[in-house]
């Protein structure tokens, strides 16, 4: 049984232009398995619909259509005990380390309150052991030099950090880690993944990373199942490793050919480019959402609607080349 | 000293600090705690009570003495009572009214627009709906009717006065919080407390709140101004009781009753309730304008490191 | 249009809930003025269904019928133009507020516009000249002590010694007594010069709240990117300030001046009857000292039509004005 089971999930918010409503799916049709201790990469671009499928399992976005399911239960049904369990076990690290950090509340407000509501432990001695321990997990080391600051004080660094601590906090089963580094610098990005991966490899908790960054994936080994999103759907699922290897869809070879090389040689003869300006949810094109900017369309693509299908056992792909 | 009074006494002194750095907050917060000193004072029994009210033209505006030093210092009023006491006899009943009325504005405004923008909806939509309408009402203009058909005995009342005085003031609160809370909600240090399973009323009332608690502090400060305005001026209006220790009664009976307008004999009568008045609105508005550093952690933690 | 209609609806779905809590409130709180009317009248040895008789002649209901019926009976009234008739001039409440009206529309109307120029105009200086501590600090002194005057106070201590004892301008009444009535220069120079006391007061009391906030408004401005990018194009300063900060502020100007409207007109109650002006402020004061209830509910309820007016009024100009505001409204 999965962890985590999203099925045929489908978010449709509308925009407002003028007086007119315009709807479109962030998410079209998507399912999403997390085996426990698993960690899935959920590769795409803004826009992608990635953050609103995070959003869903974590239950802050609720699907137009489809089912989330917890350890097997859906959690729209669940009984109140049940959900209070889901609830707990399901954390989330969001982007912006500015953002997500109450500006008035000291790290020690902000973590301490968490063990506090819960009842976690008795005392208040337990509680601030609970709390430094799982500060000096993330980096946060000593504590004593971090409880008593507020976010304005803190780097962004230590900021993405206290919020993995917050994550963490719980002992949740479950993740979702939405581009935790975007808004680091490049020195501080490889840190702040290699504490979370450690943290969660150790509780043996599953992870969400959710990022548009696919070189980041790499710190967390090539067995690590990547879906890549385009427009709301999920264009190619594979692990990592065969995904760098053999990327099948056109985009996400468009993604691969994207990572910087240091060998100016190697470079042109890697070079896939789509055409186009970036996609907007507002204009997806009929039939496969590549259409407009496939280097490969063909006269089917732009009628026939997509669906995933197994090249091998764990490698999916939407497209109508395969 | 047990841990909180500690707490407690660091605080007062940082919000001291604060205060230190414009000398116009400085004397702000000195005018304030004269205010309520003097409240203090005459609620536990320091001060002599009113003497008995004295009719006749001899006794009315007498010009200063040093009778019973210092109470006559600023001479007698219209019932021959000395002035100084008369005005420092107003002090705890204003405050109570202003203090009074403001926590109801303030709490029913944040209350409102808190469970407006957080819950939405339907509730949203008639939540809405009251406080637009209630928006329509001004408060003045609902009290002053209120203050007239009122019998007496509620008239004098400081609860009464205090609902009386806040009857719609809260709505305009109530739709400035609605709207931040709307836009809080957007925020992802919501969805984060979401998700370590907070419920609704402390993402509400410790996430929400604690965001806007500069705000709620200033507006908390400024109905005390609105309700002392009010307050004053229904009694300068002829409408409240006429009791001595109502400052705007003070003022009215100085220029009709006292010949303010031909001579300086009442000028005393005139000046000190408008100059009690004025002060302290001019002090509150001070304080309340200062409510955005005092919550401010960046200067709180400057400050308290200037003390290390 | 299709927005302008849904605005009037709202505006009127409004005013009804407002006039009927008002009412609500007033027939159900101890002091229903129905009841204390027929206490009056019953004291001066009248016999029962006579008094009950002219209480529904004066206020429009009786008292002896529920809180729902006198609510849905002075409704009616209201709607009908008949609000009842005054008991100390025995004359009809509606012509007493007719005659009102004019001089209330003129004396707000006046201090309204010079507020929202003076207010806006020290509210740019300010921003403007930020980096002028001198400047900054004390005009920001001045402010703060009028804001913190009541203006019923300010009034009387303008009447007592600009008026009274100073004798430098007219404190009494709306004109003086040499002229007609009319269409003529005369008689409006001399209405210009009798409300020059009260719009004093009226316009110094209600600058401050305005210059503060146009100037924290145009501070923001001048700090977003489209100004620096501007200066960095070399455009003049003061091209600056007019095409973009008075440009971007108008939607804010128009929300504050519903708002001032609705206190300057709260206001007339304390000023009309400090300077002896005829109006529904004073209209309100008189008769709520001599407790003439069926003229103070009615000054009332026209105080609130005229605020719903004003609020509906700005609304619909400023759609007007920035087609904007038609579209993203629910």
């Amino acid at each position: 049984m999965s962890l985590i089971e999203a099925k045929g999930i489908v978010v449709t918010f509308a925009i407002r232009k003028g007086l007119k409503k315009l709807p479109f799916n962030a998410v079209d049709n998507v399912d999403l398995e997390i085996e426990q201790g698993m960690i899935v990469g959920l590769l795409g671009e803004s826009g992608s619909g990635k953050t609103t499928l995070g959003k869903v399992t974590l239950d802050l976005v609720k699907p137009t259509k489809g089912i989330v399911k917890f350890m097997g239960k859906d959690i729209r049904k669940m009984y109140k005990e049940d959900y209070r369990k889901y609830r707990l076990n399901a954390q989330y690290v969001p982007q912006d380390p500015y953002a997500s950090l109450h500006p008035f509340k000291t790290t020690k407000d902000i973590l301490m309150d968490i063990i506090k509501y819960h009842k976690l432990v008795h005392s208040d001695k337990e509680a601030l052991e609970l709390v430094s321990d799982t500060m000096i997990k993330v980096g946060l080391n000593p504590p004593e030099k971090y409880l008593n600051k507020y976010p304005f004080q803190l780097s962004g660094g230590e900021r993405q950090r206290v919020s993995i601590a917050r994550a963490l906090l719980l002992k949740p089963m479950y993740i979702v880690a939405d581009e935790p580094v975007t808004m680091l610098d490049a020195s501080l990005k490889g840190a702040i993944v290699s504490t979370l991966k450690n943290a969660i490899q150790a509780m043996r908790t599953s992870l969400l990373f959710i990022t548009h960054e696919i070189t980041l994936l790499q710190y967390f080994g090539s067995q690590t199942k990547v879906l890549v999103m385009y427009l709301g759907r999920v264009v190619e699922q594979a692990p990592l490793g065969e995904l760098l290897q053999n990327p099948l869809h056109p985009y996400t070879q468009a993604l691969i050919s994207a990572i910087p090389v240091a060998d100016p040689k190697a470079r042109a003869s890697r070079k896939l480019l789509l055409r186009g300006s970036p996609p907007s949810p507002l204009s997806k094109p009929p039939g496969c959402p590549l259409s407009d900017r496939c280097p490969f369309v063909t006269e089917k693509c732009r009628k026939e609607e997509v669906v995933l299908k197994a090249i091998s056992s764990k490698h999916l792909v939407a497209c109508h080349l395969y | 000293m047990s841990e909180k009074s500690r707490n407690l006494a660091k605080q007062l002194k940082l919000v001291f600090k604060i205060f230190s750095r414009s000398p116009t907050l400085l004397f702000s917060l000195v005018v304030l705690l004269v205010y309520i000193i003097a409240a203090l004072v005459v609620v536990l029994g320091f001060v002599p009570p009113l003497p008995p009210y004295k009719g006749g033209w001899e006794y009315m505006y007498q010009p200063p003495s040093l009778r019973d030093f210092p109470w006559y210092i600023l001479g007698t009023e219209y019932t021959g009572r000395p002035l100084l006491l008369t005005i420092i006899y107003g002090i705890p009943k204003t405050l109570a009214v202003a203090f009074l009325s403001a926590l109801i504005t303030v709490g029913v405004g944040t209350a409102i627009g808190l469970i407006a923008g957080y819950v939405g909806g339907l509730v949203d939509e008639l939540l809405s709906l009251a406080i637009n309408v209630a928006l329509t009402i001004p408060t003045y203009l609902l009290a002053l009717i209120l203050v007239v058909i009122l019998p007496p005995e509620l008239k004098t009342n400081v609860l009464v006065l205090a609902g009386v005085l806040s009857i719609t003031a809260w709505a305009s609160l109530a739709r400035a919080v609605r709207a931040q809370t709307i836009a809080l909600k957007r925020r992802e240090f919501i969805d984060v407390a979401k998700t370590i399973g907070y419920g609704s009323w402390k993402i509400m009332f410790d996430e929400v709140l604690r965001f806007m608690a500069p705000f709620i502090a200033m507006n908390l400060v400024l109905s005390c101004v609105g309700a002392i305005y009010g307050y004053t001026g229904l009694a300068f209006l002829g409408l409240m009781p006429m009791t001595p220790d109502n400052w705007g009664v003070q003022i009215y009976m100085a220029i009709r009753g006292g010949g303010a307008l031909y001579s300086d004999k009442a000028i005393l009568a005139l000046w000190s309730p408008i100059i009690t008045i004025v002060l302290l609105q001019y002090a509150l508005i001070n304080i309340a304008k200062a409510m955005e550093d005092i919550f401010n952690p960046a200067l709180r933690t400057y400050l308290q490191g200037e003390e290390m | 249009m299709n927005w302008a209609l849904r605005k009037a609806i709202f505006s009127l779905a409004a005013w009804f809930l407002a006039v009927s809590i008002s009412i609500l409130i007033i027939v159900l709180s101890p002091g229903d003025p129905a009841l204390i009317m027929l206490t009056g009248f019953l004291q001066q040895g009248i016999p029962y269904d006579q008094a009950v008789r002219m209480v529904q002649a004066y206020i429009g209901f009786s008292p002896a019928e529920p809180w729902w019926s006198k609510w849905l009976r002075y409704l009616l009234g209201v709607v009908t133009g008949n609000l009842g008739v005054s008991i100390t001039y025995r004359i009809p409440v509606a012509q007493l507020i007719a005659n009102a009206i004019p001089w209330s529309i003129f004396f707000v109307s006046y201090s309204l516009s010079l507020t929202v120029i003076l207010g806006v105009l020290i509210g740019i200086a300010l921003a403007y000249y930020r980096s002028n501590t001198i400047f900054v600090r004390s005009v920001t002194t001045v402010l703060t002590v009028f804001n913190s005057i009541p203006n019923w106070i300010l009034a009387a201590v303008f009447f007592v010694y600009i008026g009274a004892r100073w004798q430098l301008l007219p404190y009494m009444g709306p004109y003086s007594n040499d002229v007609t009535p009319g269409l003529n220069l005369q008689f409006i120079a001399s209405v210009l010069y009798h409300y020059t006391l009260p719009t004093m007061v009226m316009v110094l009391t209600s600058i401050p709240g305005w210059a503060f906030g146009i100037s924290a408004m145009a501070s923001a401005i001048l700090k977003e990117d489209f100004i620096t990018y501007a200066k960095a194009r070399g455009l003049p300063s003061s091209r600056i300030l007019w095409t973009y900060i008075t440009r971007n502020s108008i939607l804010p100007i128009y929300a504050n001046i519903a708002i001032t409207f609705t206190w300057l007109l709260v206001g007339t109650v304390w000023l009309e009857s400090q300077f002896l002006l005829p109006g529904l402020g004073s209209l309100l004061a008189t008769t709520s000292g001599a407790r003439d209830y069926p003229v103070m509910i009615g000054v009332y309820v026209i105080l609130i039509t005229a605020i719903v007016l004003g609020a509906l009024f700005t609304d619909l100009t400023y759609g007007f004005i920035d087609p904007r505001a038609r579209v993203g409204e629910t």
